[in-house]
Order: structure tokens, then sequence, then C-alpha cells
């Protein structure tokens, strides 16, 4: 059956899609930055006038849309990461817990979780763009494999493997206490 | 999903499951100030652009909005100003449309019967030749005629510095007029319900217009001098043809009790040599 036809000409139809899909963008350009949220906001807002801007060039559906515009935010995210010379020590934000849902009911084992997830940001942060990006998309947005391998331009194969040992080198760099 | 009684255990050696559900509760959000700014963005203000820029290009262009006001005042008064429609008229066409139907006219000289026209106020004595010295300027003359039409004769009329040439023959009278362009203080008038067109003759803008001013009655004052009340009837029985060629006026009127067709005039118009 053929995709629906989406079209982003129309300024009501773009802000509809604004609306459904600007916080996808902003999880990705934050789990691919690091932070900080200005930076974070910045490349999001710009993400979105880029495709404003360009939307005459988009022809598809409205999922097809939504990989469009994350390919515009991706190639800003890389451009940015290129002039960072050296990739800095990304802190979380303060108060970064306030969009936390903590799993663990007590106090003692939600320092402990909170303490788990400060590690795995850091070594998140830590990966080659690319490794970073696919983590990011299957565990924070949770895509599919094939949705990645369709944004990434690569076979579902391929995402799998990379996938895979993204996870080991996560595993084995996990710090021993 | 994280085991809640040995969260410790999986802290050492983290499943994939584990990595999935830690980077899943972290759902993080933009400030308020970022959806604010957003409500900026263009495609949420794209209705009030054009207003914007309109106005913007009025600020930045205020000679070239006084002239469009300017045009726009002078249009509006040409065409809906009653008393200036007929102005507009003489402008862009050649005859003058008359306020009304009917229109009057002293004659201080030549006293005129009731069967009396226009046509008949000249006698038509003059050749060709003669006509063409008497004004001083080259005279066309139409080379294709139907079949029976003679010339008359030609006049030269003082007033108007103009040249009328008389035709008959089948029933129809032609009446040519060649007047100088810069001779015409005024163009004559017509009817307010009169059927003007705009046609090309000769490859230039003309006016064709059927029917024509008949006498209605006449009347005479204390001094003797006469007055013409003429009234426009578009089944006058007359078609004229005018245009503007080579710094001339050009005229042909045809009375006729039959019907005469534009394309009959515009062929003999065509021919004039």
């Amino acid at each position: 059956m053929a995709e629906k036809h989406f079209s982003l000409q129309n300024a009501k139809t773009f802000s509809l899609f604004y609306e459904s899909c600007h916080l996808v963008v902003f999880r990705y350009i934050y789990g691919m930055t690091g932070g900080p949220l200005q930076e974070v906001e910045d490349l999001t807002a710009e993400s979105f006038f880029r495709a404003w801007k360009n939307r005459s060039q988009f022809q598809g559906s409205e999922q097809a849309a939504i990989g469009w515009l994350l390919t515009i935010a991706r190639n800003m995210v890389f451009d940015a990461h290129r002039r960072r010379k050296v990739h800095p020590e990304v802190e979380l934000e303060e108060n970064w817990d306030d969009h936390y849902s903590y799993t663990q009911a007590t106090p003692e084992s939600r320092i402990l979780e909170r303490e788990q997830f400060r590690i795995l940001w850091q070594l998140i942060q830590g990966l080659c763009p690319e490794q970073r990006e696919i983590i990011i998309l299957r565990y924070m947005l949770g895509w599919q494999v094939k949705e990645i391998a369709r944004l990434t331009n690569s076979s579902e194969n391929a995402v799998s493997v990379n996938l895979f040992r993204t996870m080991k080198k996560i595993q084995q760099n996990w710090p021993n206490e | 999903m994280l085991n809640s009684d040995d969260p410790q255990a999986q802290f050492d050696q983290p499943q994939a499951e584990h990595i999935f559900s830690l980077l899943n509760n972290f759902q993080p959000r933009p400030r308020q100030g970022f959806n604010h700014r957003m409500q900026q963005a263009p495609w949420n203000r794209e209705g009030k652009q054009f207003f914007i820029k309109v106005v913007q290009s009025l600020r930045t262009f205020p000679v070239n909005a006084f002239a469009v006001f300017v045009i726009f005042l002078i249009l509006t008064l040409l065409f809906f100003t009653p008393s200036l429609v007929s102005t507009a008229r003489q402008i862009f066409q050649f005859f003058g449309v008359h306020d009304e139907n009917s229109r009057s006219i002293e004659v201080t000289s030549t006293p005129i019967s009731p069967s009396d026209t226009s046509l008949s106020e000249f006698k038509f004595s003059l050749s060709l030749a003669e006509a063409a010295k008497a004004a001083n300027f080259p005279i066309k003359v139409p080379v294709d005629f139907p079949k029976g039409t003679v010339l008359e004769g030609a006049a030269y009329d003082e007033t108007r510095q103009a040249v009328l040439i008389k035709y008959i023959g089948n029933g129809k009278t032609f009446l040519f007029t060649q007047r100088d362009e810069s001779s015409v203080s005024e163009y004559a008038s017509i009817g307010s319900s009169a059927p003007a067109e705009l046609v090309t003759v000769r490859g230039v803008q003309g006016e064709f217009v059927t029917g024509g001013w008949v006498i209605q009655s006449l009347s005479e004052n204390q001094s003797g001098a006469q007055t013409v009340n003429l009234v426009w009837e578009n089944q006058a029985g007359m078609w004229t043809l005018r245009w503007e060629e080579n710094g001339f006026v050009y005229e042909i009127v045809v009375a006729s009790s039959q019907s005469v067709s534009l394309t009959e005039i515009l062929a003999i118009a065509e021919s004039m040599r």
C-alpha cells in the first residue's frame, strides 16, 4: 500500500508537524551533544528553521518527514562536533533528574540509579558520533532497527552489528567499583 | 528492567535491557523560554507576514506609495465621478459622450428645414484637386467602392479646416472627412446611449459608432436666429468610423436606409490611398 503523501508547504501543517515531533528532535540533539541545554535548544530551533526554509524540497510520508528533519539535525550536530576540536567533558545539567523517571523506590536505591545514569551518560558521550547516534536512536528514542537503518542510510544488519558492538564497548568500559 | 532487590548486581555488569531502561527513563524537555521563542517561528506568523511586508515596503518606499495613491486617486476621479466620465471617454476614445440623448444648436446663418441633416449643409461643388488645394494638404480617397457608387463632389469647410468628399450610390451616402490633427480642437459628441466599439483601422485604433443626431424640431427667436433641437437615434440609419493616422483625423459617415456593416466600411477605409 502506497504511503500517504505529506506536505509541509502549508504553515498550519508545518506547525502541527512541529508540535508532533519537536521533542524527538530536541532529545536526539540532546543525546548527541550531551548539552548544554542552550546549545541543544539553539540547534533544535535552527533545524526547524532550515526545514521550513527548504520545505519545498521535501516529498514523502509523515514518517519520511521526521527522517528528513532528523537528517538536517544530524548534519548540524556533526558540524558542531567537528567545530569542537576537542570534545569537552560534558557534564549533565544541574537538575537533570527533573526529567528522569526513577525506577527505584527507596532513597538509597535512587542514589545508586542516579549514579548509574551519570556513568552511562559519560560513556555514551565518549563514543564516536556514529556509535552514539545508534544508541540514542535505539534506546533513548525507541526507534526500530529498520528505522535507524533508513536514517543512517545503512543496512539493518549493519545497524544490528554496530549496536551489539557499541553495547559491548559500554559494558567493557563500565567502571568496576 | 532494573531489579529493585539487588541494583548493585546490575551496577557492576549492566545488560542491554538495563541500559535501555536507564536511557528510556530520561526524557528531557526544552525550557519554557524555548517554547516562547518558537511561538515566533515563521510558520506561526505567516498569516501576518503579508501585511507586515506591505507596511514595511510602504515605510521603505514612501515615494512609491505616494505615487500609487495619486494614480489611484486620478483613476477614481476619471472613472467614478459622473461629471468626468465623458472627459475620460474623450481622452481614451475619439468621441465625446453627450450627457443626454438630445442637444440644441443655435444657427445664425443659413436657414435649415426639418428634413435636413448635417450631410446637406455643404454644396459639394469642388473637384478632389480643388479641395486638396484649398486645404493645402494631400487628401486620401477610397479606390475600392461597391459597384454603382459615384463621386458627387468635394467641399472645404474653412471653420473646421476639413476636406469633405461625398459619394452616393445604391441608396447609400458616404461622407469622407479629413482634417489636420492640429486643427481639431474638439471631437464630435455622440449620444449618451450611443453604441461605440473600438476597432482596428489601417493598423491603428479607431472607433465605430452606430446612430446619429437627427433634427427633432426647429425654433426661431425674435432676432430671427434658429435653434436646432437634435436627438440621438441609434436607428438613425447612420454609421461612423473614425481614426487618426499620420497626423490626420479621418471620418467616414455612411447614411442609408439599409443596414451597413462594419466590415463593409472597414473595407472602404482600407482601400484609401
